[in-house]
């Protein structure tokens, strides 16, 4: 979205912070999101519910699991 | 990308092929009113605008503005067409089509159409438009030089997401719902927590189930406690299943439920009707608001009509918002009552269709309760669903209430190993409800912190549009006083300058300081004409932001307002904050065109005169004189008196502003007469100056002009005899006209050098006390005046 996507880390590591029940897939694409498709046109309603959905499944999604060190 | 030249051809009040040629230089543009110059400039807005022309776009041509964009003349066969040649040699070719579509071809480097019409094009009833405009209207009309449109579309695209997930979790269906069950929870546990009912199924369990098969979730193990219950209860006799249940029919609340929904159909009835009536009215006020805000840029209240500010306005819709959604609460409340009392009746339903209970039934049918039993069987619990009034609440009190009350006598004789079986299959029941409502209430804070999350992440985003906005605002403001110093430079209106309202989002706003007070709008003391003013200080400074790429500006007829001083020093601002530009200044008027003439550098600076329109067949021309001689000349056929008439307006305009830059002194005259001299008053104190002061080169020598002093002195005749009779009698003839015409426009010649093409004041000589032209062929010696 912006000629420094450090800002938009910050913008979400600092949201998610002050969110902690927020999983880290949601963040995830958020960031994603913002870096990308959220800043280039207003999407369309069918794309928000699409994208909606996704964010709910991943709220209840448990972040990866680490390999174990061997 | 400079302009060379702008062909149309049946666009607009041009017919066949007219050029504004530029040359790449910048260029003053002089027509009389209908003469055509504006079809440039629409032809311009055409291109920029994606073929839409804002001022066509009225209701008369709308979105057809293939009615209003070719000639209304073109004869068939004829092709609309504008072509734009750029420096580069590169061109741009627009035909458009009777059907009002367009195709374009060639100069794809140029990618005119990415230029901003806003930052390209002012118009004169476009002047003062920013600032008239709301404070939305004005950071919209920024925004683009802000360079923070992605974040703009970012912060939208959060916002409506965030009301998606509300809408796809269902928060507010389920908070229903969680308030729906709270009340049989209350029935069956009373104040019990999660946990202690937790433990009483726990001991259910141990009583009901074995060891082995109890599994560790809640639900699950609720749900094999019915299955065993069940299991137990498929071992009793008929009698004992009858029992049974008449007991789970007697437990019904239903008279508690019919209670429910009696109470939310009043609330509800309570806050709808005066909203229906509040909201016709809103509707009412925002129609009228809508059709004032259209034509004044005003910002009224659409339900008091005062002038308030926009964020007052937004407030109020806030609250307004806030109020729908308190009754669309009301709603969906009432829904979940009806929804719990629908569930009562189907389990009534299933509970007395039981095989188990026939023989009660047909005992019932002969103690006078036929009728309910046929109305419980014919019962539409969709219908019910949809609408649930008094008329059905009193149908289901009537008919029902006696049947749970007839269950509930014939149960009391039930065993009590029964009874206790049934009342704790309530109670497995109720626990699976709390389960289910505490995993939904989890659901529903989960996505309440997503909506939050999001919400968090749109005003970041605003804070940080805010924060990048304020330093390109600042930076305009700085062009904007600088501009305003150029043209009012010892005005008592200071700081102005354009800023981020605290208390606002997505606004802009102009403020001032009038003779030392800070004021938060120019709307509150400022006349029209400074507004103008103002108006092209703001547009200039946008445009400005743009210098880099050094595109073309047009500027049609934007001075209209100004007073003589402040406009003549349009042309000091443009040379000095748009030097490097390519600058096409468009006017009506003439005295302005003739100082613009007078002042600015041929080197850099074209100056053309458009002949009056005459039909849409002969459409736009160009008069081959740079004067505006011509428009007088048009008149010679069927008017010569007021072709005559005009060669004496012309000459007073020229001879006026000569005389000032030649220093010219004339005597004092009684208040407005010193502003309302005529030609010949000028004429007449310039051949007594010129004797001593006009001289021309001869050799190494400087002589007395005589050819220009006998020139000034033959038309100067001809105005006091001719040019009067045709201001005065009018009965000056074409000959005559045609003489005094082409007189008066040798007179200008003799102030431009022949050799190096500059006017006599071209240069001013150090200490000499005298003007020249570039090259010293003539010059006047004002100091010997």
């Amino acid at each position: 979205m912006t000629h420094n996507s450090d800002w938009v880390t910050v913008l979400v590591t600092d949201a998610r912070q002050r969110h902690a029940s927020v999983t880290e897939a949601v963040a995830a694409r958020i960031h994603d999101m913002l870096n990308g498709q959220l800043g280039e046109r207003q999407l369309t309603s069918t794309e928000l519910e699409h994208l909606a959905e996704a964010l709910i499944m991943d709220m209840t999604r448990a972040p990866p699991v680490s390999e174990p060190k061997q | 990308m400079r302009i060379r030249a702008i062909k149309l051809s049946w666009f607009r009040g041009a017919a066949d092929p007219v050029s504004l040629a530029l040359d790449g230089k910048s260029m003053v543009v002089y027509g009389e009113n209908g003469s055509g110059k504006s079809s440039f400039v629409d032809a311009v807005e055409y291109v920029l605008n994606h073929g839409k022309i804002h001022h066509l776009a009225h209701e008369y041509s709308g979105k057809h503005q293939e009615r209003a964009v070719p000639n209304t003349h073109k004869p068939k066969g004829r092709t609309t067409e504008l072509v734009f040649k750029f420096q580069d040699n590169s061109e741009l070719r627009i035909e458009i089509k009777d059907n009002g579509t367009y195709a374009s071809s060639g100069a794809d480097a140029v990618a005119m159409g990415t230029w901003d019409h806003r930052r390209t094009v002012l118009r004169q009833d476009e002047v003062a438009g920013f600032i008239h405009d709301t404070k939305g209207g004005k950071y919209s009309a920024l925004l683009p030089l802000l360079g923070l449109h992605q974040m703009e579309v970012a912060a939208e695209n959060l916002r409506h997401l965030a009301k998606a997930v509300e809408k796809q979790s269902r928060i507010k269906e389920a908070r229903a719902i969680l308030k729906g069950g709270e009340a049989r929870r209350t029935t069956t546990f009373g104040s019990d927590s999660d946990e202690m009912i937790l433990r009483k199924i726990g001991d259910l369990t141990a009583k009901y189930c074995k060891a082995t098969t109890v599994t560790g979730h809640a639900l699950a193990r609720c749900e094999e406690l019915e299955t065993a219950m069940d299991a137990r209860m498929s071992r009793f006799s008929v009698e004992q299943r009858r029992y049974l249940a008449l007991h789970d029919a007697a437990q019904l609340d239903l008279k508690g439920h019919v209670d429910a929904v009696r109470a939310a159909n009043a609330t509800l009835a309570g806050v709808a009707e005066p909203l229906v009536a509040e909201k016709l009215e809103v509707l009412h006020s925002t129609g009228l608001f809508m059709a004032k805000l259209g034509a004044s840029g005003d910002v009224d209240c659409p339900a008091c009509g005062r002038s308030i500010p926009v964020d007052a306005l937004q407030r109020h819709h806030e609250a307004e918002r806030t109020r729908l959604q308190a009754t669309i609460d009301t709603f969906n409340s009432r829904k979940a009552t009806i929804g719990t009392l629908c569930d009562s009746v189907t389990s009534l339903r299933s509970t007395l269709g039981k095989v188990d209970v026939r023989s009660w039934r047909n005992e019932l049918t002969e103690t006078g309760l036929a009728d309910s039993l046929k109305y419980l069987d014919g019962l539409s619990v969709e219908q019910l669903r949809a609408s649930c009034g008094g008329e059905e609440l009193g149908a289901i009190e009537s008919n029902l209430l006696p049947l749970i009350e007839a269950a509930a006598s014939s149960s009391k004789e039930a065993p009590l190993d029964i009874e206790q079986l049934s009342t704790e299959k309530q109670m497995v029941s109720v626990a699976k409800a709390v389960i289910e409502a505490r995993e939904l209430t989890d659901k529903a804070a989960s996505a309440e912190a997503l909506i939050s999350f999001i919400s968090a992440l749109e005003h970041g985003v605003r804070a940080q549009i805010r924060v990048r906005s304020q330093a390109v605002v600042q930076e305009i403001s700085a062009d904007i006083q600088a501009m305003w110093k150029v043209l009012h430079p010892s005005d008592a209106i200071e700081d102005v300058r354009v800023y981020l309202p605290d208390d606002a989002d997505k606004a802009i706003d102009v403020g001032l300081k009038f003779h030392g007070v800070r004021q938060d709008s120019p709307r509150l003391t400022l006349s029209e004409g400074y507004r103008n003013s103002l108006g092209l200080c703001i547009f200039l400074a946008m445009a400005k932001r743009e210098a880099e790429k050094d595109r073309p500006l047009f500027l049609d007829d934007v001075a209209v307002s100004l007073d003589r001083n402040h406009r003549g020093m349009i042309a000091e601002l443009i040379e000095k904050e748009f030097g490097g530009r390519q600058v096409i200044i468009l006017t009506h008027d003439r005295e302005w065109y003739t100082e613009l003439r007078q002042h600015l550098d041929g080197k850099d600076w074209r100056f053309s005169a458009l002949l009056p329109y005459e039909t849409p067949a002969i459409g736009i021309r160009w008069s081959h004189k740079t004067t505006t001689f011509d428009d007088a000349r048009a008149h010679l056929n069927e008017r010569p008196d007021s072709a005559g008439n005009d060669a004496r307006k012309i000459m007073d305009v020229e001879l006026a502003l000569i005389a000032e830059r030649l220093h010219v002194s004339l005597p004092y005259l009684r208040a407005e007469k010193n502003d309302k001299r005529t030609a010949h008053e000028f004429l007449e104190r310039l051949i007594g100056e010129a004797k001593k002061c006009f001289q021309m080169k001869v050799g190494k020598d400087y002589v007395a002009h005589s050819n220009a002093i006998d020139a000034f002195d033959k038309a100067d005749r001809l105005l006091v005899s001719w040019a009067n009779r045709a201001s005065h009698t009018f009965d000056v003839v074409r000959p005559e006209a045609t003489k005094l015409i082409d007189t008066c426009e040798k007179v200008l010649e003799f102030f431009k050098c022949p050799s190096c093409g500059k006017y006599v004041w071209f240069a001013e000589a150090e200490g000499a006390e005298l003007v020249q032209c570039q090259c010293g062929e003539i010059r006047w010696r004002y100091g010997r005046a």
